[in-house]
């Protein structure tokens, strides 16, 4: 019984970590130079040599993959990290203070959430400049709203609790409450929001990338690498479906690992 | 001696979407250094309120029309949020009702504890921590470096009460208010925990503020005691001449209700009707549908407070000399 309620975390934590681990071995070791061109082994079958095969450069499509990794990670943490600190400074001080704040706050954040998110991140871009800085800040941005909604509900529901007035009656002020007493205990739903927007994010980055906004070359990108594949979708389709399945497999992961995650905190609640 | 805490003429207000209510009318007492004084009355009196008001956390809808409290002097009404902070938790501190949620679930308890001393002192980790065991001794926490470390769900009811005690009782604070401190533990523990009040109104210069609905638990506690009914002070004075002489019918029944070996086989005593809800008080004594000694007067006006020997003060027209005219 407890198995199978924790079976979607148990498998989104193997997607992540697989992938995970593969981001980590990376840093250090690639079977090939993910960016040496071998004209001569263009388009080559998954083989013992060439695990995923060659592109259509002949570069080694499991070195790229790996290197691509990094850049999934990096951009997923730094955009979680960037909607999380400003999602808890406006859901945090929307949800403690009230009134006119909260007011005010939630109508920005509606604002945001009335269009979506990848347009705005287009638009951002288009702006700016594409590129890896700009594509996390406007991924960042985007995912303010989700993490704002669900910081606020857990400060509106915490701030009435008795410990909270007790901290004030031991002469505790509004940031140390914030911060000491009451986001200890709204960690759990963080952490779903987290995983979500990390998934999302990585999601967000691949689309941007694949319509030529996002990571430009030589950062290496897993949505550019599934733009480059497209033209040889008949000729070798096992670049396409490769790549693709790795965005899925980390997108999937993340999202069982949210939703484990919930069912776990839900239990305990 | 001058009061620790004066409350003089105090009004509290609720903004209702009916209206404006005032839940707590003309409420005076003063707390003198080390007194004990308990406040005794039926739920929905003003007792918490009364306490949420000296401790300047009245609920957002609530707030002082008219009055002024004071303490060591200086009015409390218009302190600035930073000074309000330098006096909680230092001067002025209070234990809650419910040690389940009075507690942060997710800190340990000696970091709780520890938590009133890094903000009040300077004192290092390690003299914190010693503060801390000492004051966890003191309140009859057994295991106190086992404790140090534990969270508040492994801790029993009565335990976890004390860690609200000890929190309180840390940084010696000049008064303390207890709010209904042993309403939600079982008997056998509420007498451990009066037992512990005991010791510290012996070993601590403490004053404390005693709020009950229990008059059995009031009386092992306090010097002094305040009867509240529907927001309104009706009967104060020392706790053994109260309880000797109740001078208010409500006092009276109050009294008339303690369960007691002498009444063993016969039908306990209660009060007939309820406590009038806020919306509800009308003008006159707000006990008199309740009250068997009913006047005419008593559905026209609230009584005059009139005073006997000792400082013991009653609002009930029956007390009313000849020729007071209403």
């Amino acid at each position: 019984m407890i198995k199978k309620h924790r079976l979607p975390l148990y498998i989104g934590l193997t997607f992540v970590s697989i992938a995970f681990i593969m981001m980590l071995i990376s840093l250090f070791y690639t079977p090939y130079d993910p960016n040496a061109i071998d004209p001569t082994n263009r388009l080559a079958s998954p083989s013992l040599t060439h695990l995923f095969g060659t592109d259509n450069f002949g570069r080694d499509i499991f070195s790229r993959v790996m290197e691509g990794a990094k850049t999934a990670f990096l951009i997923g943490t730094v955009a979680a990290s960037i909607g999380l600190f400003l999602g808890f400074l406006l859901g945090a001080s929307a949800g403690y203070f009230g009134g006119w704040i909260d007011e005010l706050t939630m109508r920005f954040i509606d604002a945001m959430l009335a269009f979506p998110g990848i347009l705005l991140a287009i638009m951002l871009i288009a702006v700016f400049e594409p590129g890896m800085k700009n594509t996390v800040i406007a991924l960042g941005i985007m995912s303010i709203p989700a993490f704002a909604r669900i910081i606020r509900s857990s400060f509106i529901q915490y701030k009435s609790y008795d410990f909270v007035k007790a901290s004030i009656a031991k002469g505790g002020g509004a940031i140390h409450i914030m911060i000491k007493h009451i986001l200890p205990n709204a960690v759990s739903p963080i952490l779903v929001a987290a995983s979500l927007s990390f998934s999302g994010s990585i999601l967000a980055e691949s689309g941007l990338s694949y319509l030529g906004l996002g990571v430009q070359p030589p950062d290496p990108s897993w949505g550019r690498m599934l733009k480059e594949a497209q033209p040889y979708i008949t000729s070798a389709p096992w670049y396409v479906i490769i790549v693709g399945m790795v965005i899925t497999i980390l997108v999937l992961g993340f999202n069982l690992l949210s939703d484990g995650l919930r069912d776990v905190h839900d239990k305990k609640a | 001696m001058a009061p620790l805490l004066s409350v003089q003429a105090l009004d509290v207000a609720f903004q209702l979407p009916e209206g404006e209510f005032l839940a707590l009318e003309n409420i005076s007492f003063h707390i003198y250094p080390n007194e004990v004084v308990g406040i005794v009355g039926e739920s929905g009196c003003g007792k918490s309120l009364t306490s949420q008001a000296i401790m300047g956390i009245l609920p957002g809808v609530a707030s002082i029309k008219h009055g002024n409290i004071s303490f060591q002097g200086c009015s409390l009404n218009d302190l600035s949020s930073r000074e309000w902070q330098e006096l909680r938790g230092n001067e002025l501190t209070m234990i809650f009702q419910e040690p389940m949620t009075s507690l942060n679930p997710v800190l340990t308890i000696g970091r709780q504890i520890a938590e009133v001393l890094k903000k009040h002192t300077s004192l290092s980790k390690i003299e914190r921590k010693q503060q801390v065991i000492k004051t966890m001794n003191e309140v009859g926490l057994p295991r106190a470096e086992a404790l140090w470390k534990a969270y508040p769900h492994q801790l029993s009811g009565g335990m976890r009460q004390r860690v609200s005690i000890a929190m309180a009782l840390i940084s010696r604070p000049k008064l303390m208010i207890a709010d209904e401190p042993t309403t939600a533990l079982d008997v056998t523990i509420q007498s451990q925990i009066l037992d512990l009040f005991q010791t510290i109104k012996q070993n601590h210069s403490t004053s404390l503020l005693f709020i009950s609905h229990d008059l059995g638990v009031i009386q092992a506690v306090c010097d002094q005691v305040i009867v509240m009914y529907a927001g309104r002070i009706v009967e104060q004075g020392k706790v053994e001449k109260l309880i000797s002489e109740p001078k208010h019918p409500y006092t009276q029944s109050l009294i008339q209700s303690i369960p007691d070996a002498t009444k063993r086989g016969q039908r306990l005593y209660t009060i007939p009707g309820t406590v009038p809800h806020l919306q509800e008080r009308q003008v006159g004594c707000p006990f008199s549908n309740r009250c068997t000694y009913k006047l005419k007067q008593c559905e026209t006006s609230f009584p005059d407070t009139y005073e006997f020997d000792d400082g013991h003060t009653v609002a009930c027209h029956l007390f009313a000399k000849e020729g007071d005219g209403n």
